[in-house]
């Protein structure tokens, strides 16, 4: 028997002359790179097999991150609107005390009240800044509420000028027709960009919800291409190692009843097709061995 | 035949509005710019709302803006006359805000042009119920889902928290009023539109928990505003910014002239109570229109109105889709501040 060893052999023999198959016929192809061999081997076959499987819960995950990316950019944006709604809110309510506090200066006129009114400027002041600070892309809005915001500190101050001056008609009448509707004005300005911002957080809230579904869509088509494929490869690798082991079994099973004539017909060109080559060249010599010699 | 003190002035007060209307007509008519309107013929809405009295003077203005045909077309002041403009049975409507947008959310061809007067409506409620909060397991009256009192009556109770469709009872009545039912002690609460606050008020029905005229946060933004069918906007764009200014020519008057638009409007049978028209042309501030955003009104009922999940669509969508205030802005310069 002619078994000596041999390296392009998947068992590290090469197969007896009387199995003259194909064994290099160009589906072996050195990988430098990756250092073995690249031959149609059950290792090959496996290894591609799971490789595939790896992508597919590779290609999961990075639709799962991708959407949580996505989500956290919202969370994010969320966070930013509601403090710019609370600033705008903030600013309203410092117009609103702005009012009140003149309100009291002209019922209760002295320093007291009077200090109080020109307080809330300043507090008023640092409302606007914060505003300015939050709402950076809101330009136009911000412009209008900054020169309507001058005018109202320029009335508040001129009213309580009046009233130091002890000219509380005049005062009262200004803030009827200058301030009262000054400060409608900035609370119409204020409502607005409240209401920007919360359209833009209901368009975010929009566009996560579409996110959302399409990741769900994308989740489930990957899951079904899975599940597609994975039983197609189990089917496709079952069949290139389940049949030719059947057929080897029965071969041996003939051979050992004695029956010699007949051979293996093993189409894989692996370990498995291999096997069967080195059977036949088994059973072929045990044929010629079992002839009557003359 | 025998003439009194009274027949004299209204003879005067008619010789007077005629006069008037002319001087603006024949002023418009100087001032037309050329070209010409696409379209002559112009369909309006008529209904017993008279909120919208600018629509009812109007047509002297568009008469002048080169429209020889002015029809008003009868629909009644909710869903009907939003589905009529949503199908192009009338090419344009002063009409509350929220019905806009409902039927704009389905998908209906109406684009908004502009914003023309502040709240008009005012919500009566029977002693007992002190604010909208209130409301919670009441019965309210209303025309019809998606008319105006509904839709505006689930925007104020989702602000307060409120599930319009579960906490409050909702009744609807072909055949009754709401008006009537509200005067019957049959229902709880009910939105009023003029003339019906003005009655209500003139009988001593009620008592008003929201005039949304004044009352915040209503009162800083638009009820009614200008829609026309998006095709007509479209295929007409002279003719439809000539409407537009003509509306808002008559919206100042309105302000202006508020005596001889109510007798106008009785005069031409729109309301047949001029006591209830001078009333409503006192108390609807028929004077922001410069002031006041028309984009913040629809993004602010189209927000309430997806709180109280009436409608699908978010606000930039809907502003992007059905709203063009490019003839407003024009107008706007043109008229003045």
């Amino acid at each position: 028997m002619n078994l000596e060893a041999d390296p392009t052999s998947f068992l590290g023999q090469r197969p007896l002359s009387a199995a003259p198959r194909a064994s290099g016929d160009g589906a072996s192809v050195k990988d430098g790179l990756l250092g073995f061999e690249l031959r149609r081997s059950l290792r090959t076959k496996l290894l591609i097999a799971f490789f595939v499987i790896e992508m597919l819960l590779v290609s999961v995950g990075v639709i799962g991150l991708l959407s949580l990316r996505e989500a956290d950019q919202r969370a994010n944006q969320v966070v930013g609107l509601q403090q710019k709604i609370e600033a705008y809110r903030q600013m309203q309510h410092g117009a609103l005390r702005q009012l009140y506090g003149v309100s009291t200066a002209l019922a209760f006129p002295n320093e007291t009240t009077l200090a109080g009114a020109l307080r809330q400027i300043n507090q008023f002041g640092y409302d606007l800044d914060r505003v300015s600070f939050v709402a950076k892309d809101e330009v136009a809005l911000l412009d209008q509420v900054r020169e309507e915001y001058a005018r109202f500190i320029a009335v508040v101050s001129h009213i309580v000028d009046l009233i130091r001056n002890g000219r509380a008609a005049e005062a009262k009448q200004s803030e009827l027709a200058e301030l009262g509707p000054l400060a409608d004005k900035l609370e119409r300005l204020t409502n607005q960009m409240v209401n920007r911002a919360e359209a833009d957080m209901v368009a975010g809230i929009d566009a996560s919800r579409q996110t959302y579904a399409r990741s769900q869509i994308l989740v489930a088509a990957v899951a079904i291409a899975s599940f597609v494929l994975t039983l197609v490869l189990g089917h496709a690798i079952s069949r290139s190692v389940i049949d030719p082991v059947r057929t080897i079994h029965h071969g041996l099973n003939r051979i050992a009843a004695g029956d010699f004539t007949q051979r293996i017909e093993v189409a894989n060109r692996d370990e498995l097709g291999e096997l069967a080559a080195h059977v036949n060249s088994t059973c072929e010599e045990l044929q010629q061995a079992a002839l009557p010699k003359p | 035949m025998h003439t009194n003190r009274r027949d004299l002035l209204l003879a005067g007060a008619c010789a007077a509005s005629t006069a008037l209307f002319c001087s603006v007509a024949a002023r418009l008519k100087a001032e037309e710019p050329n070209p010409p309107p696409e379209t002559t013929t112009i369909r309006l809405a008529k209904n017993p709302s008279i909120c919208i009295a600018p629509q009812y003077v109007v047509s002297d203005l568009l008469n002048a803006e080169g429209f020889t045909n002015v029809v008003y077309i009868e629909s009644d002041a909710g869903v009907g006359q939003t589905k009529a403009i949503a199908k192009g049975d009338i090419d344009f409507t002063l009409h509350f805000s929220g019905p806009l947008l409902l039927e704009i959310d389905r998908g209906a061809s109406i684009t908004v042009l502009a914003g023309i007067h502040v709240g008009c409506f005012e919500l009566f409620a029977k002693e007992g119920i002190r604010s909208v909060a209130d409301l919670k397991g009441r019965t309210v009256g209303q025309q019809g889902v998606g008319s105006s009192p509904h839709v505006f009556i689930s925007a104020m109770a989702t602000l307060v928290g409120l599930d319009p469709a579960k906490d409050i009872e909702w009744v609807t009545s072909a055949s009754v009023k709401p008006i009537e039912l509200f005067a019957e002690g049959k229902i709880d609460a009910f939105l009023g539109f003029p003339p019906e606050p003005q009655r209500l008020r003139a009988q001593n029905i009620g008592h008003v928990i929201v005039n949304s005229a004044l009352d915040r946060p209503w009162s800083q933004y638009f009820c009614c505003m200008l829609a026309g069918t998006r095709e007509f906007v479209r295929k007409n764009p002279i003719a439809t910014k000539r409407v537009v200014r003509a509306m808002l020519r008559a919206t100042d008057l309105c302000v202006s002239e508020p005596a001889l638009v109510a007798q106008r409007m009785v005069d031409r049978g729109f309301t047949p109570r001029h006591d209830y028209a001078v009333q409503t042309l006192a108390d609807v501030p028929y004077n922001r229109w410069r002031q006041y955003d028309p984009e913040d009104t629809i993004r602010f009922f189209a927000l309430r109105l997806r709180e109280a999940r009436m409608l699908k669509s978010n606000p930039a969508k809907i502003i992007a889709d059905a709203a063009d205030w490019r003839f407003l802005n024009e107008v706007r310069r043109e008229l003045g501040s």
